[in-house]
């Protein structure tokens, strides 16, 4: 296991091993990341794959666009799937709904526990690109600010700000959302 | 942050929270990924030129004008969909587009609605825009549509024909049968079988009227049948309906236009800058003229299309000239007596003191000036006493020739028209 340092700079070199590293260290959590916010693991998968590509493609440029790998990952990953909401502004619930059996819940808090993400992911989606994704970052990935910050390349300041809009928009849509379902 | 706040807070990030439980990854499906992201990997190792950046970088992003367009203002919270470029495309679009469609729109209207001059004017501008004879002739005849379609929708809403209308029907046939004159046959009959066209409709139109009758419809129905017959004439002798079409309607002239209930009754060809021409029943028998040669005498005096011809060699340099004749004759005559001129009632006294006629004023679908009938000294007297030798028009409302038949009265001096 290279240290921070070292795995840089034998990144930027395309050494297997150290890419390898980064893929068995990230991947899993870019694919719960990716999940959280598409609902589909087929899509979580596909946003995972094109992510680490895009990263070596960054790395084989030499450009030094890469100087911080979990930051850089979190970033293209969030960019593929803004794309992908702005490609189906209208999201699409698969008639195929991913229903795996929990041993630890009844079927019918199952159902509950699925419309409840899907009424929280709908509500996500409602948000602007750089709300969502300080929000997700903070509550669902349990990042600090300064994680954030450079994740997003924005200011401490203005990541704070956009965690304090984008709560307020969320409790508005959830509660719109109750309301049209009432 | 109130107590009641953190307490919404949490509650919202308890709700989120629902999201945590993501699944396990499938790891067939991982360890695929992981495979292919390697050899992705070496693939790239190997490559001299890696691929350009996924995302361009912003150093060479072709951004620099749009930079510069924002920079123009600088003011924060601008409102983005309202900018400068964004004015000038709105003014734009008003200017040329909303300029279009009104004049698309005028299209439609009829001489009784405020769009109507805007739908001339287009067709004015149309026709100055046409580069060749052939395009002018046939926008002419389709303005000549134009105008015969505006009195159907007019008869079709129970409203009366306008003298302007025909009118400018008349100056399109006029200008229409002019540019014919200096063409191919083939114009000939295109305005030919278009003239029959529109006289079937005009007459449709006449049949629909159940009663009385509408006495502009009339004169129209009468101008084209006047026109019809100028066009069988050229048939038979083409050259001279050339010669007389090319004078009589020289372009961008108007014509005058004579009432339905003065169709002239002689057809007589006057052709010639005679100074005007007599209304009434010419005999060539009984044209003598009397001349000196004296004096130049002529002026183009007002074209009275279909009208009586001017006297030939009548033109004698001023003095009181009384024309004896009409008929078919060429050259300038300084006028003509209205009515029905006899050999013995013309007898044009000459004394060859000095040029004749000046340039009577045309008149667009009006009375035509009196042309030629100040011919040096000459005395005129026009009927009823209000029309001169400068072309005046007479009294609108007696639309019938006022001079009485032995009446002297020079310059073919047309009853104006109401």
């Amino acid at each position: 296991m290279f240290p921070d340092d070292l795995l840089l700079e034998r990144l930027h070199c395309l050494d297997k091993q150290a890419l390898a590293e980064v893929y068995d260290r990230h991947s899993p959590e870019l694919f719960r990341y990716a999940w959280r916010m598409l609902g589909d693991s087929d899509l979580a998968e596909e946003c995972v794959a094109e992510t680490f590509s895009r990263f070596l493609q960054a790395l084989a440029r030499q450009n030094g666009a890469v100087r911080s790998v979990r930051p850089y990952l979190y970033r293209v990953a969030h960019n593929w799937i803004t794309d992908y909401y702005r490609r189906n502004s209208q999201l699409i619930l698969p008639l195929d709904v991913e229903m795996r059996a929990d041993c630890r819940l009844e079927p019918h808090q199952e159902v509950d526990l699925k419309l409840e993400q899907e009424e929280v992911r709908r509500a996500l989606a409602g948000l602007t690109a750089d709300q969502r994704q300080v929000i997700v970052l903070r509550y669902l990935e349990d990042w600090q600010f300064e994680e954030i910050s450079h994740a997003i390349g924005k200011p401490i300041g203005a990541v704070k700000a956009l965690q304090h809009r984008g709560l307020c928009a969320l409790r508005r849509l959830l509660v719109k959302h109750l309301e049209v379902i009432e | 942050m109130n107590g009641l706040e953190a307490h919404l807070e949490d509650e919202l990030i308890d709700r989120i929270a629902v999201l945590r439980n993501a699944p396990d990854r499938d790891p067939l499906k991982a360890a695929a990924g992981k495979v292919g992201y390697l050899e992705q990997a070496s693939y790239l190792s190997r490559m001299k030129d890696p691929p350009l950046a996924v995302s361009i970088q912003p150093a060479v992003r072709h951004n620099g004008w749009i930079s510069h367009v924002h920079s123009l203002s600088k003011r924060k919270e601008q409102y983005s969909m309202f900018t400068v470029m964004t004015t000038v495309m709105v003014l734009v679009a008003l200017m040329f587009g909303g300029g279009g469609a009104t004049v698309y729109a005028s299209q439609a209207s009829l001489p009784d609605q405020a769009l109507y001059p805007l739908k001339t004017a287009s067709e004015d501008f149309r026709l100055s825009l046409a580069g060749n004879s052939q395009t002018r002739l046939e926008l002419l005849l389709e303005f000549t549509d134009h105008r015969i379609s505006e009195f159907a929708a007019l008869k079709a809403a129970g409203e009366p024909a306008p003298q302007e209308t025909a009118d400018r029907l008349q100056a399109e046939y006029g200008l229409a049968l002019q540019l014919a004159a200096g063409m191919d046959d083939a114009s000939h009959a295109l305005i030919r079988n278009r003239l029959q066209d529109q006289e079937r409709i005009m007459q449709m139109l006449q049949d629909s009227i159940r009663s009385g009758s509408d006495p502009v419809l009339e004169q129209v129905q009468a101008m084209i049948r006047r026109h019809l017959a100028d066009l069988e004439q050229g048939v038979q002798d083409p050259e001279t309906f050339r010669r007389r079409m090319q004078f009589e309607y020289r372009e961008g002239q108007p014509m005058p236009l004579l009432p339905a209930s003065q169709t002239p009754q002689c057809t007589g060809n006057s052709y010639g800058p005679g100074p005007g021409a007599a209304l009434g029943t010419p005999s060539c028998a009984e044209c003598t003229p009397v001349q000196d040669g004296t004096g130049p005498g002529p002026g183009p005096g007002p074209l009275q299309y279909g009208g009586t011809p001017a006297a030939p060699g009548c033109q004698g340099a001023g003095g009181e000239v009384e024309p004896q004749c009409t008929g078919n004759s060429y050259g300038p005559g300084p006028g003509a007596a209205l009515g029905t001129p006899s050999c013995a009632e013309c007898t044009p006294v000459q004394d060859g003191t000095g040029p004749g006629p000046g340039p009577g004023p045309l008149q667009y679908g009006g009375t035509p000036a009196a042309p030629g009938g100040q011919g040096a000294g000459g005395e005129v007297t026009p009927p009823g006493g209000q029309e001169s030798g400068g072309g005046q028009p007479s009294d609108p409302g007696n639309p019938q020739p006022t001079a009485e038949p032995g009446g002297e009265q020079y310059g073919g001096g047309q009853p104006g028209r109401p």
